[in-house]
C-alpha cells in the first residue's frame, strides 16, 4: 500500500471558552480509514462542506489534526516534523481548487517552478530551463510560458501550470482537490485527459476529490463516498455507480442523474455506533449497529 | 501562445494605472518639490532661519522687480522704511530712491549643506542695506520664506521617520498576531486596542506631559517623532494583523508549505510582500496624521521651540486674529501644511485605488 490512513480525527472548535476546552466542535473528518495501492486512483465525492478539503490537507499535514495515522509507503509519518517532514513531502503533492490563489501573483511561472526545485540547488539555470520546457510540453503549455505572470493565463491554463509544479518534484502521490471544478466543461474533459496521460507517463497514484460524480467517474477506480466528514461508502467506480448500498450515495447518484437538488432531501443521521462493513467484492458500507 | 508584448506583474500594471491619474501625479510632484525643498534648504533659502533683524518685524513682501519706467533693468527691490502711525503701530513705507539688485548665487550666512559640506552660497540674496523677503517678515524680522523651508525639514521628516517607527513595529506585531493567531493575537490586539481607544490628541498631550521639560531641541524632535509613532502603530499593526490572517490561508502558501518550504521562507516570500503592496497606501495615508501632530503640538507650543522652524510652531504666530489682519502673510505656513496633507491623502486614495483590482484578484 502506498498510503494507509487510520482513525483520522479533525474536530473544529465552534465555540472556543476562554482557556477551556470547547463546548461544541464540527467534526470535519470523523474516523476515517482510507488505503490506496500505487498507480491506483481513488475517488472522494461528497457535497460540499464534507470534509473532503480538510481530508486532504491533513494527508499532506498541511494542517494538524486530532487522531489517526498516516502511513506513507509503510512509514507512519504521523510524528514527523520539519526536515524530515519536507522530505516526505517531496512524495506527497497536491492541486488545489482555485488557480487563481494557488499561484502567487507575484511571481513569474519559471519562479513559480523553481519554488519547488528546493532539493536540487545545485541545478544550472540553463539546465533548469530545459528541464522546466519539458514539463510544461508535457502538461501542454509551450515553453515561452516561463517570462509570464499568472494573471496572463485563463483558468485552465493555471490549472496546468499548477499541475506542473506539483510534478516538478516527481512525486508519488497526486492529490487533486476540486483541481477541475472551476472550469469550464470542455477545459474539465481536457484537464482529464491530460491527468490520464500524466498518469501513465509518471506512474503517479490520484486522490482526486470533487463534489462531481461525472468527473470522479472518470479518472477514478475506486470510489469514497463522503458525508459529514465520515466515509459511508467505499467500492470500485462501476459498482459504486450500479450497485449503489447506503441511502446518501442514492441521492447523490439520483441527484447527478435527474438534477435534483441535494438541499430538498431529508438529512440522513449519522448518530450512535456505526461499523463499516464488507459487502464483498471489495464493496464496503457505513451501516449501523442498531440494525 | 507566443505574444510579442512584454510581460508585467501587476504591480506595474498598478503603477501605470496610477501615472494615468492626472491629478495624482501632480500631487506626487508637489511633494517631491517640498522635500527637495526641505533638502536643500540652506540653499534655496535667502536667509539662515535664525538671521533676524528687529528694525523690520512685520515688514511686508518686498515685490521683485524687472522694470523701471517700462525699461528692463534686472530684478532688484526697493527699500523699506520703517515709521509709526497715529496709534503707534508700525508703517512700512517703500522706498522708491533706494533700489537693491537681487542677485544669484551670493554668499550669505553659513550652513553646511546636508550636514556636510561648508558653504555660505545662497541661491537669491540682495546685498547689505536691504533685506529681501518674498513673502514677509515674522515678528523678529526674520524671513518667513526661509523659516518655511528650514520648516519643511522638520515637519516632512517627521512624518517619514515616524511612520517608518511606527511601520516597523505594526509589521512585526501584526506579522506576527496574524500568522500564529491564538492567544498570541488576542493579547496583542488588545493592547493595539487599548492604544486606540484613548482619543488621539488627549494622548499626545499626556504622553508629551510626561517628556522633561529640559530637553534640548533635538531631544525634544526625537520625543515628538518616538510619541506620534507611539500614537500611529496600533492602527497599522491591526491593518497587517487583518492582512496576515487571510493572506496564510491562500492556496499559495499551502502550496509553498507542500513544496516544503519553512514557514520563514513563506513568510519572507509570500506573506509579508503582499502586505506591503496593501500597505503603501495605508502609510501614504497615515503620514498626514504625523504632519498634523506634529503641528498641533508645535502649535500650542510644546513641540518645536523658538528659534527653530516647524510648520506648526510658524503657525502659532496665527493665535492672534490681529497679527493676521496686519500681516496675513504669517497664513503661509498653513497652505503649506494644507498641500501637503492633501497631497498625501489623495495620492494614498489613488494608490489604493489602483493597487484595488490586484487586491481583488488576489483575493479570488
Ligand atoms: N479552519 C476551519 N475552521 C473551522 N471550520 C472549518 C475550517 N475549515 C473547514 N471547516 C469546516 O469543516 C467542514 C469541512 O470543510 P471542507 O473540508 O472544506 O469541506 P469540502 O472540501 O468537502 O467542501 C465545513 O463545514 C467547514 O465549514
Ligand atoms: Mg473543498
Amino acid at each position: 500500500m502506498l498510503l494507509e490512513l487510520q482513525g483520522i480525527k479533525k474536530y473544529f472548535p465552534l465555540k472556543q471558552r476562554w482557556g477551556g476546552k470547547p463546548s461544541e466542535v464540527l467534526k470535519a473528518v470523523d474516523n476515517v480509514d482510507l488505503t490506496v495501492a500505487e498507480g491506483q486512483s481513488l475517488g472522494l465525492v461528497g457535497e460540499s462542506g464534507s470534509g473532503k478539503t480538510t481530508l486532504g490537507r491533513i494527508i499532506l499535514k498541511l494542517i494538524p489534526f486530532d487522531a489517526g495515522r498516516i502511513v506513507f509507503e509503510g512509514q507512519d509519518i504521523t510524528p514527523f516534523k520539519g526536515k524530515q517532514m519536507r522530505q516526505v513531502r517531496k512524495q506527497l503533492q497536491m492541486v488545489f481548487q482555485d488557480p487563481y490563489s494557488s499561484l502567487d501573483p507575484r511571481f513569474r511561472v519559471f519562479q513559480l517552478l523553481d519554488e519547488a526545485m528546493l532539493f536540487e540547488k545545485e541545478m544550472k539555470l540553463a539546465d533548469k530551463e530545459i528541464f522546466f520546457s519539458g514539463l510544461l510540453k508535457d502538461v501542454g503549455l509551450s515553453a515561452d510560458v516561463l517570462n509570464r505572470f499568472p494573471h496572463e493565463f485563463s483558468g485552465g491554463e493555471r490549472q496546468r501550470i499548477a499541475i506542473a509544479r506539483a510534478l516538478v518534484v516527481k512525486p508519488k502521490l497526486l492529490i487533486l482537490d476540486e483541481a477541475v471544478s472551476s472550469l469550464d466543461v470542455i477545459i474539465q474533459s481536457q484537464i482529464i485527459d491530460l491527468l490520464l496521460t500524466l498518469q501513465k507517463k509518471f506512474n503517479l497514484t490520484y486522490i482526486f476529490i470533487s463534489h462531481n460524480l461525472k468527473v470522479v467517474k472518470r479518472i477514478s477506480r475506486r470510489v469514497g463516498v463522503i458525508y459529514k466528514g465520515k466515509i459511508v461508502e467505499l467500492a470500485k467506480t462501476d459498482e459504486l455507480f450500479n450497485n449503489p448500498l447506503h441511502a446518501y450515495t442514492k441521492e447523490l447518484l439520483a441527484a447527478a442523474i435527474e438534477y435534483k437538488p441535494l438541499s430538498i432531501r431529508p438529512t440522513i443521521a449519522l448518530d450512535g455506533e456505526f461499523n463499516f462493513v464488507d459487502q464483498g467484492q471489495e464493496h464496503f458500507v457505513l451501516k449501523s449497529l442498531g440494525h | 501562445m507566443t505574444r510579442n508584448t512584454e510581460h508585467v506583474s501587476e504591480f506595474q500594471l498598478a503603477l501605470r494605472s496610477f501615472k494615468k491619474n492626472r491629478l495624482a501625479v501632480c500631487c506626487a510632484m508637489i511633494l517631491f518639490i517640498f522635500y527637495a525643498g526641505a533638502i536643500f534648504a540652506d540653499f534655496l533659502s535667502p536667509y539662515s532661519y535664525r538671521n533676524e533683524d528687529r528694525n523690520y518685524s512685520y515688514c511686508p513682501p518686498t515685490p521683485v522687480r524687472f522694470f523701471d519706467e517700462g525699461k528692463w533693468v534686472g530684478p532688484y527691490i526697493y527699500g523699506q522704511t520703517l515709521t509709526f502711525n497715529e496709534f503707534y503701530r508700525r508703517v512700512y513705507q517703500t522706498d522708491t530712491t533706494r533700489r537693491f539688485p537681487v542677485r544669484l548665487f551670493v554668499q550669505g550666512d553659513e550652513y553646511k549643506l546636508l550636514g556636510l559640506i561648508p558653504s555660505r552660497l545662497h541661491l537669491v540674496g540682495v546685498q547689505e542695506g536691504a533685506r529681501l523677503y518674498l513673502i514677509g517678515a515674522d515678528s523678529r524680522g526674520r524671513d518667513l520664506w526661509s523659516r518655511i523651508l528650514y520648516g519643511a525639514q522638520i515637519s516632512l521628516s517627521i512624518g517619514l521617520i515616524g511612520v517608518l517607527i511606527s511601520f516597523s513595529i505594526g509589521l512585526i506585531v501584526g506579522g506576527v498576531a496574524g500568522f500564529y493567531g491564538g492567544w498570541i493575537d488576542n493579547v496583542l490586539m488588545r493592547l493595539c486596542e487599548m492604544v486606540m481607544m484613548v482619543p488621539g490628541f488627549y494622548l499626545l498631550l499626556a504622553l508629551r506631559a510626561a517628556v522633561p521639560d529640559d530637553f534640548n531641541s533635538v531631544q525634544i524632535y526625537f520625543a515628538i517623532v518616538v510619541i506620534l509613532s507611539f500614537i500611529g502603530w496600533a492602527g497599522l499593526a491591526r491593518i497587517i494583523r487583518g492582512m496576515c490572517l487571510s493572506l496564510r490561508e491562500r492556496e499559495y502558501v499551502l502550496a509553498a508549505k507542500s513544496l516544503g518550504l519553512s514557514d520563514f521562507k513563506i513568510i519572507l516570500r509570500h506573506i509579508l510582500p503582499h502586505t506591503v503592496s496593501y500597505s503603501i497606501a495605508a502609510v501614504m495615508l497615515s503620514i498626514p496624521g504625523y504632519i498634523l501632530g506634529e503641528s498641533a503640538l508645535s502649535l500650542i507650543g510644546l513641540g518645536i521651540q523658538d528659534p527653530y522652524a516647524s510648520w506648526g510652531n510658524l503657525l502659532s504666530d496665527n493665535m492672534s486674529i490681529v497679527r493676521i489682519k496686519f500681516a496675513p502673510w504669517i497664513l503661509w505656513p498653513g497652505v503649506f501644511i494644507f498641500l501637503t496633507v492633501i497631497s498625501f491623502n489623495i495620492i494614498g486614495d489613488t494608490l489604493r485605488d489602483c493597487l484595488d483590482p490586484m487586491m481583488k484578484a488576489e483575493r479570488k
